[in-house]
């Protein structure tokens, strides 16, 4: 019986969608460490499902309650997995992806990574991360593997403990698409300043998670030709 | 370490971003408010629209006999709109009055397909206006003879542009032609087979009652029966529930439908909210039954 259960709800949509609707952090956190992963294989779906609530009952029930009610703090789910995710975790889209673009442009010392990061610094500002992805590229790259599932996961969870100590709202408006990352938790709470100011401090925090990934890229010439010799020495 | 170019974009970058968040800041609070507003409404109104040849004063008789002994009066707005989208109105639409009526009638008001796409277009001008100023989130349709095809069009080709925010409750038509005056299926209009084609686009949640009169076994003296019952192919299985019925007897004549006694009757036992007596308690919580 349980088996054939499983069976049956055993598709992309069906996991989504628990995931989206969900107000379990136990379930959302590691969901989203999962999809953060996919995407840095190239698999952009995953984190882009879990983060559109529009068609999501749960996220509808908390706009509403906060519409009829006019009240923020005792929504229905106050860490619903789609909010938190596309919100917080990846600031709606691409707003980690902005940070490591940041990180880049003040700590990075390779002339190609600064460039790639220049260009599409007004892209990823409107929240279109591909070319940055690809050009820098950030997809299968393990430099940036670790920084790319580790912060959406922090900036979850660090969300979260503000969400239950007051000092943030649950997110629950819509934004409009292109919304630049830092500014969409702002305008998903109807502009509530205290948000604003924790999410530019949740941002600066993500700009710092990025230097030892922009560190390390700095450093992978000289590694490379280090291995190099060590590899023509063998032969 | 520091670049002093790579500073000054970055700073560039921050200073837009502000510029560009000061109109949005604004916008976004705007739409809140507004999104608030129309889910707090308490506003269900009933929106009629005329037949062909028909103007804003076909449904007085109508509302007055509707308005007869209920200790609820609903109040009367009239809205014509002129060829060129220009919104007349008259009548008044009290505060107070949760379930007002609102009709919306059309200079151009002949006959022909291509005019009741062209009235569609109309309706829908006036529907936008009216949504915006009143703002409330269900509303019931009323459509006498072309005034259904007319809904029935703009709720195939128009009504998506709203259903995230308003949902139409009922769609009401009163000996409405759905095949004009073709006596068989067999041979189907333009408008039929169109109105089939997009039948997949009317909502699922919304409730039908298609009436006619009959005068004699055939039509109620200009429609025939089976133009009216072809509506079962726009849609029956396609929303949440279709029902005809046939109204007979006196004033049963296609023109004398909207002043028929039954007509009445079925109108309020349907169509309105069943009045209450007010109280504390049924103030609240009957509103959101059918989400």
């Amino acid at each position: 019986m349980v088996i054939s259960k499983v069976k049956a709800n055993f598709s992309l949509t069906s996991i989504v969608s628990s995931v989206e609707n969900s107000n379990n952090l136990l379930l959302t956190v590691p969901a989203t460490a999962l999809a953060s992963f996919l995407s840095w294989l190239g698999l952009e779906v995953p984190i882009l499902d879990l983060g559109n609530v529009a068609g999501s009952a749960a996220a509808t029930a908390n706009l509403t309650y906060v519409l009829r009610r006019g009240s923020v703090w005792k929504v229905p789910y106050p860490y619903l997995g789609g909010s938190m995710i596309s919100i917080y975790g990846v600031m709606g889209g691409c707003g980690t992806i902005l940070a490591l673009a940041v990180a880049i442009l003040i700590w990075g010392r390779r002339k190609e990574p600064e460039t790639v990061a220049k260009m599409n610094l007004w892209p990823l500002l409107f929240s279109s991360s591909r070319g940055f992805l690809i050009g820098l590229p950030v997809i299968l790259n393990p430099i940036y593997a670790l920084q790319l599932v580790l912060v959406p996961v922090v900036n979850m969870l660090i969300a979260a403990l503000a969400i239950f100590l007051h000092i943030v709202p649950t997110p629950v408006y819509t934004v409009l698409t292109g919304t630049p990352g830092p500014l969409v938790p702002f305008f998903a709470t109807n502009g509530n300043w205290p948000t604003l100011i924790f999410t530019i401090f949740l941002f600066c925090l993500d700009v710092v998670m990025m230097i030892p990934a922009v560190k390390l890229d700095n450093r992978t010439k000289i590694l490379l030709k280090d291995y190099e010799m060590e590899d023509d020495r063998h032969v | 370490m520091f670049k002093s170019r790579n500073w000054k974009l970055i700073v560039v970058a921050l200073t837009i971003i502000i510029l560009l968040a000061v109109p949005g800041y604004s916008w976004m609070k705007k739409t809140n408010k507004e999104h608030a507003e129309r889910q707090r409404s308490q506003l269900s109104p009933l929106i009629m629209v005329p037949g062909s040849s028909a103007t804003v004063n076909r449904f007085n008789e109508l509302v007055d006999l509707l308005n007869e002994n209920t200790p609820y009066k609903h109040s009367l707005l009239k809205v014509e709109i002129s060829e060129d989208g220009t919104l007349t109105y008259s009548g008044s639409m009290k505060k107070e009055d949760n379930e007002p009526f609102i009709v919306i009638g059309f200079q151009n008001n002949h006959d022909g397909y291509s005019n009741i796409k062209k009235q569609a277009g109309w309706l829908d001008d006036a529907f936008y206006e009216i949504a915006k100023t009143y703002k409330f989130n269900n509303f019931k349709a009323f459509g006498h003879s072309n005034g259904g095809l007319i809904w029935t069009y703009w709720l195939e080709h128009y009504y998506s542009d709203y259903s995230d925010e308003i949902t139409i409750k009922c769609l009401m038509t009163l000996g409405s032609p759905y095949n004009f005056s073709e006596k068989s299926i067999k041979y189907k209009t333009q408008m039929m087979t169109d109105f089939i084609k997009y039948r997949k686009r009317l909502p699922k949640n919304m409730i039908v009652y298609s009436l006619s009169g009959g005068e004699n076994y055939e039509s109620d003296g200009i429609v025939p029966e089976s133009s009216v019952e072809a509506g079962k192919y726009i849609f029956q299985n396609q929303v949440k529930s279709y029902t005809m019925m046939t109204v007979t007897g006196a004033e049963a004549g296609h023109s004398s439908l909207p002043q028929n006694k039954q007509v009445v009757e079925i109108i309020q036992d349907y169509l309105l909210k069943q009045q209450v007596k007010p109280g504390p308690n049924n103030s609240q919580n009957s509103k959101h039954k059918e989400n």
